[in-house]
């Protein structure tokens, strides 16, 4: 017991000791949610540089609407476009076009545009900037000229675009998430978006931990540190003290992360304009998720300590690493239709299958929270497959963790978990 | 004399390669014992045994006159013959956690792991993380992780190779020193000379089988003063053509002149002086690398 004790705190330590440690606590969750937040964020910011914008009104009366139309100011007060008017004169036109265009390389001008004849009819307008595509820019002059033109045909047609934007004004569904805590007001995205984020949390900290435990058993192996550590503790102590701390670890991670998130979720959120996120992330939500880690972890760490036990190379447990990805990843390429139809039978079925518990229930309980019945079913089936699991492994890791050179056939490893 | 640990007809196979053929040994008590053999004889195999880190098929073994079991642990030292330590952990951690596992408490490993990295003079290592440290100074740090709980049973595969002389002496030092505070060693090796200047009790093992076991002097005994140490000015390969002379060994200085049976020195003498000034000739026990090659070459001849 006493052996046990000292493998555990040896290697928690050594998890919790490295810069690393902390580095995953703030980059980890920040990382991912950059992932997520910062294209819409990034969006945002943009625009925030006035444009100086120079147009060649061919049409003849669109300045002046545009003038009216992109009165936008930034939030330090200055216009965010700054218009201005060059007369268009068919013959000097191209020399003119020429002109501007080396006001735009020479830093005086952001871009102009030139509204072509007959745009009411369907001319497109002429964009000319030194980056092709600021979407943002693009599209607000877009909208605002198709405003314009529509308007102007509609006027030749006697009606008013406001009175016209009232009658065609569509209908928005609002989502209401029941639950036993009453309802609650969400968008399908950011619960999507929520999920994902909890989801990928749970998969790297497995992940990292669990290749952190392989690659320290082929450590030991290499260096026969192994052989002087039996000589010491029972393999059960090891492998045990192995998975204990590095498990406590990673629950220390997280529950910093999860501290965190705590204190400076909500201003962060606020931030990047998603408040109504905040209420995703319930009781149930958590207790789930720190369940579903603590299980996810020993099911998958109990594969990794075979793993390790039966390689002689980080490359090989590399190698290996990839069908264990690919079942912790399936739940997430799925991820949209489960969203969609969280309660069918075969999302249920699949969740009960304790490889792919954890990622999946995680995803169901952020769409529609499944029966405890079903979550405690999921609980114990994990545990069983858990224990199943981790008595397989304490059989190959004492055998393997003494074997080097090739790898184990499967008859070869049945054969080292019948030994006595 | 009490016997520490008692090998009884142990045989282990790996496949269809008998990795040890029912061998039998018992180690005095406070005595330092070597397992002498060449390469893939078994002792490798033996010592895990004995540290039940592999299952003997048949046999048993008794430490302090009682099968294996967890206790026993806290009682041995072991230090495998492939070295190795923690690459990313610091030196004074990694002495702390071995010590720990042994049954010190953390601030008496640190203290007595302190203690004996002055002695070895690694003092100013003891915060650098292990790959800083050369191949040398792992080895040394292995061995204060395989001695830093005073066992009672000290257990080394081969601990004198890749250390220069220095250490080799250092670590002979430690080994006596343990010895006279009551420790039982056990060793293996190849290395015919270290083994001759610290064992008491040897055991030559070859194939997984027995050849001769038993105290270091008996043994040179058995064996007779039959060699001879020869000097002589000159060229001196006609000796291995002399009658009576069954093996030379050249040590430079001197050859060792192994007799045939039955075969006088004094006629030698005579026969080598009529061929060359003689500087030396001396009659002497048979060196342990001598007893070494006869003994494998006539087990192997059988």
């Amino acid at each position: 017991m006493r052996n046990l004790w000292v493998v555990i705190k040896k290697e928690y330590l050594e998890i919790v000791k490295t810069k690393g440690f902390f580095i995953g606590v703030v980059l980890a969750p920040l990382i991912m949610g950059a992932f997520m937040f910062i294209p819409s964020l990034l969006a945002r910011k943009i625009k925030q540089e006035q444009l100086k914008l120079a147009v060649v009104d061919q049409a003849g009366w669109m300045y002046a609407k545009l003038d009216s139309v992109l009165a936008d100011t930034l939030p330090d007060g200055k216009k965010a476009y700054l218009l201005s008017s060059i007369d268009y004169d068919s013959k000097t036109f191209e020399e003119e076009k020429k002109r501007l265009a080396q006001k735009i390389l020479d830093g005086k001008l952001d871009a102009f545009l030139v509204i072509p004849f007959g745009i009411e009819t369907g001319a497109p307008p002429q964009y000319y900037s030194k980056t092709a595509g600021n979407i943002i820019v693009r599209e607000r002059l877009e909208n605002r000229i198709s405003d314009a033109v529509v308007a102007r045909r509609l006027a030749e047609r006697g009606v008013v675009l406001a009175d016209l934007k009232k009658v065609l004004r569509g209908v928005e569904i609002e989502s209401n998430q029941v639950s036993e805590k009453g309802t609650a007001k969400t968008s399908f995205f950011s619960v999507f978006l929520s999920s994902f984020f909890l989801v990928m949390i749970l998969f790297s900290m497995v992940l990292s931990y669990g290749q952190h435990l392989a690659r320290s058993i082929v450590e030991e192996k290499n260096t026969r540190i192994v052989e002087v550590l039996t000589s010491s503790a029972t393999p059960f102590q090891l492998l045990m003290g192995k998975m204990l701390g590095l498990g406590a670890a990673s629950l220390s991670q997280v529950g910093l992360m999860a501290l965190l998130g705590f204190l400076l979720g909500a201003p962060a959120l606020r931030w990047v304009g998603m408040e109504n996120v905040q209420g995703i992330f319930n009781s149930t939500v958590v207790i789930n998720f720190f369940v579903y880690v603590v299980l996810g972890y020993f099911l998958y760490t109990s594969i990794f300590a075979i793993l390790g036990a039966i390689s002689n190379s980080d490359q090989e447990v590399q190698n290996m690493t990839a069908p264990i990805v690919w079942a912790m990843v399936l739940p997430m390429v799925i991820g949209f239709v489960v969203a969609e139809k969280s309660n069918a039978d075969w999302v249920t079925t699949l969740s009960l299958v304790p490889f792919f518990t954890p990622t999946l229930m995680m995803m169901r309980i952020s769409f529609s929270p499944p029966p405890w019945s079903q979550l405690f079913a999921s609980y114990a089936i994990m545990i069983l497959t858990i224990m199943a699991m981790g008595w397989l492994a304490a059989k190959i890791f004492r055998v393997g963790i003494l074997m080097y050179g090739k790898r184990p056939t499967l008859p070869e490893l049945v054969r080292w978990v019948r030994y006595k | 004399m009490d016997k520490y640990l008692r090998i009884d007809s142990i045989s282990k196979s790996f496949g269809s390669f008998k990795a040890v053929d029912s061998l039998s040994l018992e180690v005095p008590a406070g005595s330092i014992y070597g397992i002498l053999g060449p390469n893939g004889a078994g002792k490798t195999t033996t010592i895990r045994m004995i540290l039940n880190i592999i299952i003997p098929d048949s046999g048993k073994i008794e430490i302090g006159g009682v099968p294996f079991n967890e206790k026993l642990k806290k009682q041995i030292g072991y230090l495998p013959e492939e070295r190795g330590i923690f690459k990313k952990m610091k030196i004074l951690d990694l002495l702390g956690y071995f010590g720990e596992l042994k049954g010190l408490s953390s601030k008496e490993a640190r203290r007595r792991g302190t203690e004996w990295t002055e002695r070895l003079g690694l003092k100013d290592w003891l915060k650098k993380k292990g790959e800083e440290l050369s191949k040398g100074m792992q080895q040394k740090v292995q061995f204060i992780c395989t001695v830093i709980h005073e066992p009672k049973l000290l257990i080394l595969d081969e601990p004198f190779s890749g250390l220069d002389p220095i250490n080799v002496d250092l670590l002979k030092d430690i080994i006596l020193e343990l010895k006279a505070k009551g420790s039982t060693i056990l060793f293996s090796t190849h290395q015919m000379d270290s083994a001759e200047k610290l064992c008491e009790y040897i055991c030559l093992i070859n194939r997984g089988q027995k050849i001769l076991d038993g105290a270091l002097k008996e043994v040179k005994r058995q064996y007779g003063k039959s060699s001879l140490a020869v000097s002589v000015e000159g060229d001196s390969t006609y000796l291995a053509t002399l009658p009576g002379v069954a093996h030379v060994d050249d040590y430079g200085p001197y050859k060792e002149v192994r007799l045939s049976n039955g075969a006088d020195p004094q006629t030698l003498l005579k026969e080598i002086s009529n061929r060359s000034a003689v500087h030396r000739f001396e009659m002497m026990e048979p060196s342990l690398h001598n007893i070494f090659i006869e003994a494998v070459k006539n087990s192997e001849a059988r």
